[in-house]
């Protein structure tokens, strides 16, 4: 029980250490602030002769989803790097409690920015294109939303446990962004790609939310979007999983090469 | 003769050791992803949304646009990269310090960039006849490759200028990424001008690109290259307007940052 407590405060502490100094990095505040802003916009004037239900899902929610994976990218990504950057990593890594719960607090101090620059996006975007949201279901899209986060996160905490060991991270990074919306159909329908990328684009969980939140906006049978919503559970269980091993495999492998600190 | 052999000799020197100072450090494959990668990736998602947006007929129209804007993701990321990377090594000031002029510095190292960017371009093309069946009439490349080395000298020119702002501040990737962004919506790439406030039409015709990307739309559907020709003398000379207020904003910044005692910030 002890444990259990500490691991909370532990990952409480992270995620608020992480939360005030993560903004304080003028790339941060771009992936947060400007790009939800810009891209929402971006997205409305091409989206504002499209039918309401295409402007909700891809300029209005889409963006947002959009900024969020760029959060997740271009923060959880490369806190490791960062910290092998300052020579803390070692210091984190060596640290009583755990290091896979310090990466976890981190991430989930980005993630609460990730998801408060989709709020940013979906306000601004319907204040300046002056459109409600017409939602059908919009107990679906908040469950959508949430469980996305937490889908979010797990991805994150996968990927910080890959670039632990990478050199590679900050290219990595920057190449991943794009990829993802279109593979996930952020931004447009999944349909409009080759049906030989779908196993791809749904070993990915925001391909899961995006078809949650599509439903959500147009409506239909709720047997439907169980499915995606099962979908989107498993797929972030097998994410967490993976995280995890990864995590103990970097335990010893790390103390075997000692290439913690090279970069 | 030999002293012109010379200055070329220098401005190649130049160009060619802060290329390879910047990616020097990468092996092939980071290297290809970082500069072909994310900017193709980036034409190709926002050509996608277009052919989802606009239908199938006019996908080529809109290739070409996000194509073209990645001359400006080159230019400008490398050269804002090198003045941040001057910066954080340290040799900023060795390079303000030195007696040779601005243009002479950092010019030089623009050109392999302005190439990369042209590269990127091609391989973007490419990649749009393989995924979208994009087609070019034979007879158009050759004014197509004109347009691009101008829009490619247009969109330098502004990366110079928005460059000069790392002088001032930490933040220029921040204001690298804002300008990137605002070519992608504010040159006609991704939707038509007249669908943008009358305030933002505005200064979408004093960007850099708006009017190669209008000229190279016309050749595309078979215009006659004559019909453009002002807008090609136009788009010459924003570049060249942008060029010299960036020199002399380097310049103006330049001062600023040494008598603030911010040069060396980051």
């Amino acid at each position: 029980m002890q444990s259990i407590v500490n691991i909370v405060n532990v990952l409480t502490a992270s995620a608020v250490q992480q939360f005030k100094t993560s903004i304080a990095r003028p790339m941060f505040r771009f992936c947060v602030i400007a790009q939800p802003i810009i891209f929402g916009l971006l997205l409305g004037f091409m989206y504002m002769e499209k039918t309401s239900e295409d402007f909700t899902v891809y300029a209005l929610l889409g963006s947002g989803l959009a900024s969020f994976w760029g959060s997740i990218c271009f923060s959880s990504a490369s806190d490791i790097h960062r910290e092998r950057w300052y020579g803390t990593l070692e210091n984190i890594y060596a640290a009583p409690i755990g290091f896979k719960w310090i990466v976890l607090g981190k991430i989930i101090g980005n993630s609460v920015w990730g998801f408060l620059s989709l709020c940013l996006s979906f306000t601004v975007v319907s204040i300046f294109f002056n459109k409600t949201l017409i939602v059908a279901h919009p107990i679906i899209l908040i469950a959508g939303i949430l469980l996305m986060t937490f889908s979010l996160v797990a991805i994150g905490f996968l990927f910080a446990a890959l670039f632990t060991l990478s050199r590679n991270a900050r290219v990595m990074m920057n190449f991943m962004e794009y990829p993802v919306y279109i593979l996930c159909g952020m931004l447009f329908p999944l349909e409009l790609l080759p049906k030989i990328l779908y196993p791809i684009s749904y070993s990915f969980s925001p391909t899961w939310a995006v078809k949650i939140i599509r439903f959500s906006v147009s409506g239909g049978e709720l047997n439907s979007v169980l499915f995606y919503f099962v979908g989107l559970i498993i797929i972030t269980v097998i994410y967490s999983i993976l995280s995890v091993v990864m995590f103990n495999r970097i335990d010893v492998k790390c103390r075997i090469d000692a290439t913690l600190e090279v970069y | 003769m030999e002293k012109i052999l010379d200055s070329f000799k220098r401005v190649g020197r130049k160009a060619t050791l802060s290329y390879k100072g910047l990616f020097g450090v990468m092996n092939w494959k980071q290297y290809l992803l970082v500069n072909l990668g994310s900017p193709i990736s980036q034409m190709l998602c926002f050509t996608l949304i277009a052919y989802y947006v606009y239908g199938s007929q006019n996908v080529s129209d809109w290739l070409i646009g996000n194509a073209m804007v990645m001359t400006y993701f080159n230019a400008v990321f490398g050269v804002g990269v090198q003045l941040t990377s001057e910066k954080n090594s340290g040799t900023l000031k060795l390079l303000v310090a030195s007696p040779s002029s601005r243009p002479g510095i950092f010019l030089p190292r623009v050109i392999l960039h302005i190439f990369d960017g042209i590269l990127s371009v091609f391989v973007g093309l490419l990649v749009g006849y393989l995924v979208l069946g994009f087609r070019m009439p034979l007879n158009v490349w050759p004014y197509f490759i004109l347009v691009l080395f101008v829009a490619s000298f247009s969109a330098m020119a502004f990366g110079l200028l928005v460059s000069c702002f790392g002088l001032l501040t930490r933040d220029l990737n921040l204001i690298l990424n804002i300008a990137s962004m605002g070519m992608l919506g504010l040159t006609g790439a991704n939707f038509p001008i007249d669908r943008l406030p009358k305030a933002m039409q505005f200064v979408s015709q004093i960007m850099p690109l708006t009017r190669s990307i209008e000229v190279l739309r016309g050749l595309q559907h078979g215009e006659a290259i004559q019909k453009y020709t002002y807008l090609i003398m136009g788009e010459i000379g924003v570049g060249v307007l942008l060029l010299s207020a960036g020199l002399i904003l380097f310049g103006l910044m330049e001062k600023a940052a040494i008598k603030k005692g911010i040069l060396e910030l980051f």
